[in-house]
């Protein structure tokens, strides 16, 4: 390329550029004079200046610690001091060696070279150095030599001899080099041979570990990193967070921070089992165990049981040297090698076999292992803590209580469940999971990281369990306390909209507390509340009929107990009929379109986003526009001013739909009481696909190619130099010679309907759940229950909340209008909502309810004296929507209602601006495009944390297309350009996956029409011819369906 | 704003070939005349790769290996470069690396990120289809994105979610220049637009960024 070439630049860009480079350079410019040295663009170079500088920052802050692992950074130096790297020989957590070459000397070497970022602090560097020399002072056969640490270029490094081996690590990795029990009895000698000269040198080497014993073919040993894990061992743990990996090998004692030679002797002795018996001494779960019980694991089992080869005196002398109490080892490494040698030699060795009894007896004096695993509790909380420091303060406060008072050993187990759950409730906002009743303010941010974390934590319980049935602990507790930490992991995955990981999580529940007999009335009701949750799940994932199955069960549960129940038990029998309420509310809910991540928009929907083409309103578009984007089956053919809806009976070829995928009205018993009927279509069509070559042949399952995609869609952008095979044109002669594709002709052949049919058929089938009169009596049913609840116990906010939620529901259904004279608040819904607020200001439940009946009403036309009212109500759930999205980025319930409101303000502000004065147009015009946009940006983030759910992706299309049409219509063409190749793109994915989903090939021709607009109004004609074909061909792909 | 881009497009071309004499010295002495333009580009290409790495895979992958491994790529492809040069060299050799780095990713998340219905939690920006990052659709998933890599920087935290608001093509816009510090000439040629239109899309995204920064100070 010329850099001489001048270029007709944004001048404020190429000041910019100046800046930045100068930033990145080191150099520090002011602000100032750079703004005043360019005075016709002082103010904007004020305002960017500094941006500059922060992105800048944020560049460098990254390169630092790139996915906080430790990096040497960008560039890898080619040499350190007097050492020439020559290539990468391995990488620690801790650093990265090399082998290198040492060029005054000629020599080869080994070099760790650890990022800066380990050695952050003077403390740490000077500490480190000091190691690192002690560690030089050693010179031991078994001992790889340092020869030195250097520092050059910022990064530190330790200078070492290059053994050609590997490390005990590697060996262990491979099943096919099984060492012999005298193999290893040899290499042991030799680790405690260079222990014992290291320990007589007061150097402890404190982090003893398969990987760091490195082996060459004639088994000899080095050890090497000697007190490096002194200076780094805080940090290697927190940077790592591997807890689990990093306690494996140490003594218990160590833990705390008391290492003594017998740390090394008990590391070494743990490596040793490991060679012979082939598997960790203790295993995974025994570590998570000592965290939780803060006792030391328990012994591995004897080696012989596992390698029977092991002669019993190696056995003898390897118990020893990994007992938990560090006055039954070895008291020094040459002890221990003494040992070994003796072992080896045939001769008869110092220690005996402790006896069973003995053993026992020693696992039972535990006092410093109380204090040992009070350390280990502290690992654990650093792992904690990258989640959240309140959480740890009262972990640390849990554990310091238990430390003062060293309680029995009954009762640690206790204080274990008790910890564990405070972190469950710290994160999962307790266990109560209807009812969520958190302080607004006061709830912490749930998100996947969260949701992580607990999982993991789930282990603990089985952990504690087991210990527990041994030592007798009071098992309900602990029960109650698994289950209950069990559904707050559901519980969040379910806010997060991991349908799926809840509704697992869920059935295993049901699996456990199905499986005892005899449970109480209240432990029923918990049953049965769970089969809710779990139906409930199914529903928001569109399985009605699973859903409905789960509800049933449920209702059949409850209803046994009724007739069971003592009359007299007052509280049990409300919390029965709470629930029996609950499940007639939940059979009667269905998910409205946007609502869930499979619910599509409707026909309808797409349609009102059209109006603005036209002059007037579309019709029908009150009766959609009613829900937030009308509603899975519409239907609703009464409207309460009479009058027929103009397509919604009817299909579009005239014909009244086959009954095959009707809801049946009334059967709602199980075993399929919403089971659709045959559906329509068979086999999935081959799909004729508006994109050239891709429509040729069968299609492949794998990713989308890399590169451009050759005449698709996207080919209609931008892209001067994008080669373009295929194009619109080889589009349409796809679909003009049918025959041609292959499997093109089954359309006609069987007269089967294509995809859109099929799709709308559902969308628009006449009838839906709406009037399906077991719907409506399941809600009378939970309104009547609820109300006779609400009179014995007014105070009671899940009864009222479930009451507003059943109401709003009746509401919506019965398409509820309040006569204009009494306005629009007349709704009972929002009444007792706006009662519950008034006792309840901050709770989230409330806010959230009231706005989401706020949102849920009926649009009405400019002029109606209601319609003012509306907007304000939008705009107030809008608000509301909008706040707990900030609380709660990461919960597609209310990211849904809040994108939603938003579109439904954005399409209410722009009908309105119809018949405003030019003044008021703009305005409420520009209102509209940010609350659109709002919606789009919403939606954006939506789609990324859930690439999967088709439902949210087809939103986020629309409203990219009615985010293209607005620009179009205000003349930002590239942006509309850019909003319609993206919706058309998302329409595209949606129909990748979902083929048969009509509303997607509903939505491709007006978005490729307004495409091709843009395009033509910038002069792009063969963009906007090639747009425009594309409509006429996704258009045909339509017509040809009918 | 106008939309003065699309007008642009036709003066201000960025070089779209690559300078004759340089082709010249590749065809007869690639290895070493490839070396030397990886080698000057380098720092480049790391910030491309560790901005839009997986965390996941950062922890097991160094940039360097990927480098390393698009190196050998490069190599092996030279023939193809020089008989059908639409790129410049550095272009392409950025293709190399991006598309090396696509690999890495589906070698190594592959089949656990596509196996249907699993709901993957992803952070991560969804960068538009503009021939820099085509690569990103595939990488969509669970990518280092430029916020990320901010937020772990206490003070960036503002900067991170101010930038996560930013429409998918201003994010680029920002990427290319800070991220991956590419000058002006090369993000268009990155980006297939023109040089004017290429610096005034990165002023708008900048005074965008602005906007919604000072809309968080005011909320908040």
């Amino acid at each position: 390329m010329d850099p001489q070439r001048k270029y007709n630049r944004n001048p404020v860009e190429s000041i910019a550029s100046d800046y930045a480079e100068a930033v990145r350079g080191g150099k520090r410019l002011s602000v100032d004079s750079v703004a005043e040295a360019n005075p016709e663009h002082e103010s904007e170079l004020r305002e960017l200046l500094p941006l500059i500088e922060k992105l800048e920052q944020a560049r460098q802050s990254h390169i630092e610690r790139p996915a906080g692992l430790a990096t040497l950074g960008v560039s890898r130096p080619d040499r350190l001091g007097d050492f020439q790297l020559v290539r990468q020989i391995g990488r620690g957590g801790m650093g990265v060696v090399f082998e290198a070459v040492q060029k005054s000397l000629g020599r080869r070497v080994a070099l760790k070279v650890l990022p800066s970022s380990l050695l952050s602090g003077d403390e740490q560097l000077r500490r480190f150095e000091q190691e690192a020399r002690t560690a030089a002072a050693l010179h031991h056969t078994n001992i790889v030599p340092v020869f030195g640490v250097g520092q050059d270029q910022g990064f530190h490094y330790f200078v070492m001899q290059r053994i050609d081996g590997h490390g005990l690590d590697a060996l262990l990795q491979d099943p096919d080099r099984q060492l012999t029990p005298p193999q290893v009895a040899k290499l042991g000698a030799q680790a405690a041979s260079a222990l014992a000269y290291a320990h007589h040198q007061h150097v402890l080497h404190r982090d003893i570990k398969p990987a760091n014993l490195l082996v060459n073919g004639d088994l000899d040993l080095w050890i090497t990193d000697f007190g490096v894990a002194k200076a780094l061992e805080a940090e290697a743990v927190t940077q790592t967070g591997d807890v689990v990996g990093t306690l494996r090998y140490m003594a218990p004692e160590q833990v705390v921070g008391e290492a003594d030679v017998r740390s090394d002797i008990y590391s070494l002795g743990i490596t040793l089992y490991e060679l012979l018996a082939g598997r960790p001494a203790i295993d995974d779960s025994s570590i998570r165990q000592a965290i939780v019980t803060r006792r030391p694991a328990p012994s591995p089992p004897p080696l012989r049981q596992l390698n029977a080869e092991v002669p019993i005196d190696l056995e003898t002398i390897l118990q020893t040297a990994m007992s938990n109490d560090p006055t039954a080892r070895y008291q020094t490494a040459g002890a221990f090698k003494r040992d070994l040698e003796a072992f080896l030699d045939g001769n008869a060795i110092s220690v005996r076999r402790v006896p069973l009894w003995e053993r026992v007896h020693r696992w039972g004096k535990r006092n410093p292992a109380i204090a040992a695993l009070s350390a280990l509790s502290m690992i654990l909380l650093a792992s904690v803590a990258i989640l959240s420091s309140a959480g740890l303060f009262q972990l640390q406060a849990a554990f310091a209580r238990e430390q003062q008072n060293r309680q029995k050993a009954e009762q640690i187990a206790e204080v274990a469940v008790g910890t564990v759950d405070q972190i469950f409730q710290r994160f999962a906002g307790g266990m109560e999971n209807t009812e969520p009743e958190k302080e607004f303010a006061a709830a912490p941010a749930i998100s996947s990281e969260t949701a992580e974390m607990l999982e993991n934590l789930l282990p603990f319980y089985d952990e504690i369990d087991r210990l527990s049935f041994s030592d007798g602990v009071g098992t309900p507790q602990l029960q109650q306390s698994t289950a209950g930490a069990q559904s707050a992991v559901a519980e969040l995955h379910f806010s997060l909209g991991h349908y799926q990981r809840a509704i697992d999580t869920f059935q295993e529940m049901l699996r456990e507390q199905s499986k005892e007999d005899g449970k109480s009335g209240e432990e029923q009701v918990q049953l049965a509340k769970l089969r809710n949750r779990l139906g409930f799940a199914y529903t928001m994932l569109g399985e009605d009929d699973t859903a409905a199955q789960e509800h049933q069960l449920a209702l059949e549960m409850l209803m046994q107990m009724t007739s069971v129940n003592e009359p007299t038990d007052v509280a049990k029998s409300r919390s029965t009929r709470f629930e029996i309420a609950r499940t007639h509310y939940l059979l009667a809910l269905h998910v409205l379109p946007g609502m869930g991540p499979t619910a599509m928009p409707t026909v309808d929907v797409l349609r009102s986003t059209r109006f603005d083409d036209r002059a007037g309103l579309p019709r029908g578009f009150d009766s959609e526009f009613g829900q937030p984007g009308g509603e899975r089956s519409r239907g609703g053919p009464l409207r309460p001013d009479g009058n027929q809806r103009p397509d919604g009976n009817l299909r579009p070829d005239g014909n009244q739909r086959p009954d095959g995928n009707q809801r049946p009205d009334d059967s709602l018993g199980p075993g399929g009481p919403r089971a659709a009927g045959p559906r329509l279509g068979g086999p999935r069509l081959g799909r004729p696909r508006p994109g050239g070559p891709r429509s040729a042949g069968p299609r492949s399952a794998g990713p989308r190619p890399g590169g451009p995609r050759p005449g698709g869609p996207g080919a209609a952008g931008p892209r001067p130099r994008a080669p373009r095979p295929g194009g619109p044109g080889g589009a349409r002669l796809d679909f003009d010679g049918l025959g041609g594709p292959p499997r093109a002709p089954e359309h006609q052949n069987q007269g089967q309907p294509p995809p859109p049919r099929r799709g709308e058929g559902r969308d628009g089938q006449p009838g839906g759940r709406r009037s399906d009169p077991a719907r409506v009596e399941n809600l009378q049913i939970a309104i009547s229950i609820l109300r006779e609840l609400i009179e014995e116990d007014p105070e009671n906010l899940s009864y009222s909340l479930s009451l507003a939620r059943s109401l709003r529901q009746q509401e919506h259904d019965a398409r509820f209008r309040p006569r204009p004279e009494d306005g629009l608040s007349t709704r009972e819904s929002v009444v007792l909502l706006r009662d519950l607020k008034q006792r309840h200001p901050r709770n989230q439940t409330v806010l959230f309810e009231l706005s989401e009946a706020l949102a849920d009403h009926q649009l009405f036309s400019a002029g109606d004296p209601t319609y003012g009212d509306s907007i304000m109500q939008l705009t107030e759930a809008a608000e509301t929507f909008t706040d707990l999205c900030e609380v709660h980025p990461n919960v597609p319930k209310y990211i849904n209602a809040m994108v939603h409101t938003h579109f439904k303000l954005a399409m209410l502000m722009e009908r309105e601006s119809q018949e405003a004065t030019q003044q008021e147009k703009r305005e409420l015009k520009s209102q509209a495009k940010d609350a659109l946009r709002r919606s789009v940006d919403g939606y954006a983030a939506q789609v990324q944390m859930h690439p999967d759910a088709l439902g949210y992706r087809a939103w986020y299309a629309l409203f990219l297309y009615k985010d293209g049409k607005n620009s179009l219509s205000s003349g930002f063409y590239e942006q509309a350009i850019a909003s319609l190749q993206n919706s058309v793109d998302q329409w595209n994915q949606v129909i990748d996956s979902k083929p048969d989903e009509g509303i997607s090939w509903r939505a491709l021709p007006d978005v490729y029409r307004s495409l091709g607009q843009a395009f033509e109004a910038i002069g792009k004609q063969k963009e906007a011819a090639d747009a425009f074909d594309m409509a006429a061909v996704s258009q045909q792909m339509i017509d040809l369906g009918r | 704003m106008t939309d003065s881009d699309a007008v642009d497009d036709l003066e201000e071309q960025p070089p779209l070939r690559e300078d004759p004499a340089l082709l010249e010295r590749l065809r007869h002495d690639g290895e070493q005349v490839l070396a030397e333009a990886f080698a000057a580009n380098r720092e480049r290409f790391w910030h491309l790769v560790t901005f839009r790495m997986d965390r996941r895979i950062a922890a097991r992958v160094d940039a360097d290996d990927v480098l390393q491994e698009a190196f050998v790529a490069a190599s092996k492809r030279l023939q193809h470069y020089l008989r059908d040069e639409g790129y410049t060299l550095f272009i392409w050799l950025r293709m190399i690396v991006a598309q090396t780095l696509v690999d890495v990713h589906r070698r190594h998340l592959g089949t656990e990120k596509r196996s249907a219905g699993r709901e993957v939690s992803i952070r991560g920006n969804q960068y538009p289809q503009t021939t820099s990052v085509s690569l990103a659709a595939q990488l969509v998933a669970n990518q280092t994105s430029v916020s990320n890599s901010v937020q772990r920087d206490e003070t960036g935290q503002a900067l991170a979610s101010a930038i996560e608001q930013m429409s998918p093509l201003d994010q680029e816009a920002i990427a290319l220049r800070h991220f991956e510090g590419l000058t002006n000439v090369e993000a268009a040629q990155v980006l297939g637009i023109s040089v004017t239109a290429a610096s005034n899309r990165y002023v708008r995204a900048l005074s965008r960024l602005k906007e919604i920064l000072e809309e968080m100070n005011l909320d908040g």
